[in-house]
């Protein structure tokens, strides 16, 4: 066997490991009677006819194009102000779209309810008392559930778009501009159209981030009677009783069926993205609209995107978690200061665990999953063996597979398969069931840096007699080193948000820091301002690991600043 | 290439600090340290499983202040000891029935609501066993299992809640049928009745006093006013408190913790006859890795101090004196009797499928 092949057996046995769950889900909720029906063709036939399946659909299909199209238009105009205008205070504006990653979806749904809910939300009483009109905007509704996505998706698809308006080719406008055509014509005329294949990609990568999502439709959701296909597998199994894992294992698997279309539309669309990624010796010019009086107006945008995505949410979860209890009953609000809730908070007897459980199931997964994503990168980009193009394919199959049904496949795989038991009730199925999930986001970031890595560089070690192992480790290990250090980041910092994947494999000693805020709203009465205090110190904790590659990409420039020259 | 693994082993290392620093302040918390230990030879072989682990549906906040340090208090070996993991009752049953059949009992003991609890016991979840107590603290039939399968643990008193700035005194309902009034169209909060927990007790108690026609009437009138419907009855009361709803069903616990707020909520509660509790009982897991210190534990909750621990959380104590002059004095109106829900209707809870299939059924 030559080493070169060694990536390609390892993305097989990757596809192997990650099918195995898909198995034992369909085999363990037809075979396998845990107290409640188990998967029957009757079940089936109900379920595939019955009206509420229908509506299940067309809501988890409108929830996700909705919020897809109002993340990618947003996250648009900012990239688009903010590289080719001059909008004054550019440099603060490049770094906020990173500071909503700080707040988990379920977070920021307790503070949209704050906010919005018609009966309570502070915007909407106050609305009220001014205008005496009814409610200014009620969260509870698709649109508000749309709104919730898609300014929760307005960081990855600002991060999609904005190396596309950077890297586009500047002659184009300038040519636009030269015939006449002013900054908006030459926008909606060159460069959108430019734009449009990231702007498409975004869009669906969005789509398939609302698609797969249970906290917003789980939080906001049950007030309007929205449920989702995502709500309705969990509601399934954890508010049954007995759980019907039939009916959940049938939802799954239209679930699944649903993002294997949207998610091979997104391969195919994507197919030639990394073509578009040139390194040329040539100095790339970016053109900058001046705007004149108008750039205080796109700061205004800008600023307004932010507060819809950040600002104001975060400051309403600093405002609950200060307050012992929000009443807002007849219109009339109750506030009061408290720190009572921080020292709750602290003294949570499962906080230290959940947090010690969170960062070692964040670290853990991180590291397999960006090793793995690299040895998926380098199959898919760099081997000469026949077939190595599939390996992009197989890596982006977790993406079709929804955290709530993978992380169902998983229980039934740590129930049932006797090689892998004995971890049940462990950290472990948490580890294998982010690791598949974020998998093709890393392999994405990974490939990104491979990219760029000319073929000569491998040709002339293995020329000079290295093997492949030395050659992969001394030449295209350190070069992909970015891409490794941002697909850590971002696992790490997802693997502390994510709900829907962990929800149902979290155990009394496996639980992570997302079920205990779970658990807390969802058991103790009036905890909510309780909730909010812990997601202030599970922020925090998220922006201390964001900044993380900023440090050290400071440190190295320091360094390489005072290193000697020659 | 070293650059590359030094920048991830700083990231780690900060990290590793960090939550160090976080962690550190929970490790290095005082604890009360082992003293005096008397041995006997339950609490001898308790004392050397050393590790007992509860999934309970009792808030764990209320477990850590009041009942834990009761136990302690009389077991001071057993401080730090007891892990205490708080659920929702279908969870509970959920991660009980899931981890006996797989083979890995995580939890020794359970204590959840019997509704939700039944489909797990009829699965062989628990393990016989008869509290002693029973017979030296005169336990009232109802309040244990006959069989030993479920034993003492507590009861729920389950009251109308409404909030008092969006429901004037002239609205409060003063009875079920109320509920059906089109004025609480989407004002009602209920827990999910196919949850067999709060909600789906108090219907399935009414089911033998109405008949199957009224009763079917009634819940479709209910269902007819789209209620919200949460996970537990402590979601319902936060909906009620903050003004979500107008109106639900939930626990008097909730209310007297609500009302110990300050300022406290504006929630009142409404007593609609026929009065009832939710039975919250504790089972000893089969299979449980620490079945010792789980009879040590049950032994001690049935009696006088472990009961007096769960009228101090504001829930009521399954020991009938002890419930009366605690925490129902001046709360439960004169001449108001309390039965523990649906055990007028026994079927709920020998058939807990079906009657989760009914509830789906009306309630989605």
């Amino acid at each position: 066997m030559k080493g070169s092949q060694i990536p390609i057996i390892l993305s097989f046995l990757f596809l192997i490991i990650f099918i195995i769950p898909i198995f034992y889900l369909v085999y363990g909720s037809a075979f396998f009677q845990l107290g409640g029906p188990s998967l029957t063709w009757q079940t089936f036939r109900q379920i595939m006819t019955s009206s509420q399946t229908g509506s299940l659909l067309v809501n988890t299909l409108v929830f996700a194009i909705g919020g897809g199209v109002f993340a990618t238009v947003l996250a648009t105009i900012y990239a688009w102000i903010i590289i080719r205008t001059d909008v004054p205070g550019k440099r603060v504006l490049e770094l906020l779209p990173i500071l909503p990653l700080t707040m988990p979806f379920l977070v920021k749904a307790f503070a949209w309810m704050y906010l919005f809910s018609p009966q309570t939300g502070i915007v909407n009483i106050l609305f009220h008392q001014l205008t005496g009109i009814g409610t200014l905007f009620n969260i509870f509704t698709m649109p508000g559930l749309i709104f919730a996505i898609g300014t929760g998706g307005i960081p990855l698809a600002y991060l999609t778009i904005e190396p596309a308006v950077k890297s586009m080719n500047p002659a184009l406008e300038e040519a636009s501009r030269i015939s006449g055509n002013g900054v908006l014509k030459t926008l909606f005329r060159v460069t959108i159209p430019v734009l449009i294949p990231s702007i498409l990609s975004a869009f669906l990568l969005l789509m398939i981030i609302g698609l797969t999502n249970f906290d917003y439709p789980y939080m906001l959701g049950r007030y309007a009677g929205i449920d989702t296909l995502a709500t309705q597998v969990y509601y399934s199994i954890s508010e049954s009783q007995p759980a019907r894992y039939g009916d959940a294992a049938i939802y799954s698997v239209l679930f699944t069926i649903m993002s294997l279309v949207i998610v091979g539309i997104y391969i195919y669309v994507t197919r030639n993205a990394f073509k578009f990624v040139v390194v040329t010796g040539k100095a790339a010019r970016e053109t900058v609209h001046k705007l004149r009086g108008w750039k205080y107006v796109a700061l205004g945008i800008c600023f307004l995107i932010m507060f819809f995505s950040f600002l104001l949410p975060y400051g309403t979860l600093i405002l609950m978690s200060l307050t012992p209890f929000l009443s807002a009953a007849g219109g009339i609000i109750q506030f009061s200061f408290t720190w009572s809730n921080y020292i709750n908070a602290l003294a949570l007897p499962l906080f230290y665990t959940s947090i010690v459980n969170s960062v070692v199931l964040g670290v853990v997964s991180a590291l397999i999953g960006t090793v793995l994503a690299a040895f998926l990168s380098y199959a898919a980009l760099k081997s000469k063996v026949k077939g190595a193009r599939v390996v992009d394919v197989i890596s982006s199959i977790p993406m079709a597979i929804p955290g709530i049904v993978y992380g169902l496949a998983l229980y039934w795989t740590f129930l049932l398969l006797p090689v892998v038991n004995f971890l049940y009730g462990t950290i472990w199925p948490l580890i294998a069931a982010l690791v598949f999930i974020r998998l093709p986001y890393s392999v994405r970031m990974v490939s990104g840096s491979l990219i760029q890595i000319s073929d000569e560089l491998e040709e002339s070690s293995r020329v000079s007699g290295a093997s492949w192992g030395r050659t992969f480790y001394k030449i295209v290990l350190p070069l992909m080193r970015r891409g490794m250090l941002n697909s850590f980041v971002y696992a790490f910092v997802n693997s502390l948000r994510e709900l829907g994947a962990v929800v149902l494999l979290a155990t009394g000693n496996s639980i992570v820091f997302m079920t205990l805020l779970l658990q807390l709203q969802s058991q103790h009465a009036l905890a909510i301002n309780l909730v909010a205090a812990a997601s202030v110190f599970l922020s925090i904790f998220i922006m201390i690991a964001l900044s993380i590659p900023s440090l050290i990409q400071y440190v190295s420039s320091r360094r390489k600043a005072r290193s000697p020259k020659g | 290439m070293k650059r590359g693994i030094s920048t991830i082993v700083v990231a780690l290392i900060i990290l590793v600090i960090v939550v160090a620093a976080i962690a550190g302040y929970g490790w290095l918390r005082p604890t009360t340290s082992t003293t005096t230990y008397t041995p006997t030879t339950l609490e001898e072989k308790a004392y050397q499983e050393g590790s007992l682990t509860i999934y309970g549906v009792m808030d764990t906040t209320d477990f850590v202040q009041w009942v834990q340090p009761a136990f302690v208090a009389q077991y001071p070996w057993a401080s730090g000891m007891i892990h205490y993991v708080g659920k929702s009752p279908s969870d509970i049953a959920t991660s009980a029935l899931s981890e006996y059949m797989a083979g890995h009992v995580t939890a020794d003991l359970l204590i959840d609501t019997l509704g939700s609890m039944e489909s797990a016991l009829l699965a062989g979840v628990a393990q016989n066993y008869t509290n002693p107590m029973i017979n030296l603290m005169n336990y009232s039939t109802g309040t244990y299992d006959s069989n030993g399968l479920w034993t003492i643990g507590f009861g729920l008193p389950i009251v109308v809640i409404y909030n008092t700035v969006l429901v004037s005194p002239s609205q409060v309902p003063t009875d079920w049928q109320n509920l059906t009034n089109s004025m609480w169209n989407g004002k009602i909060v209920i827990d999910s009745p196919k949850t067999l927990n709060v909600a789906g007790s108090v219907f399935a108690h009414l089911y033998p006093i109405l008949g199957n026609a009224s009763w079917t009437t009634l819940m479709h009138g209910i269902a007819a006013n789209n209620p919200i419907k949460t996970t537990s009855a402590g979601d319902s009361f936060t909906d009620v408190a903050s003004g979500q709803a107008s109106i639900g069903i939930g626990l008097i616990n909730d209310y007297l913790a609500g009302k110990a707020q300050t300022p406290p909520v504006n929630v009142s509660i409404a007593w609609i006859p026929p009065v009832t509790s939710l039975p919250v009982p504790c089972a000893l897991c089969a299979n449980a890795t620490h079945p010792n210190f789980a009879k040590l534990f049950l032994n001690w909750f049935a009696s006088g101090s472990g009961q007096y621990s769960i009228a101090n959380t504001g829930r009521v104590p399954s020991c009938a004196a002890i419930a009366g002059f605690t925490i129902l004095a001046g709360v439960l109106p004169p001449g108001t009797s309390i039965v523990a829900a649906a055990f007028n209707n026994p079927d709920y809870y020998v058939n807990p499928t079906k009657w989760g299939d009914t509830f789906t059924s009306i309630f989605g």
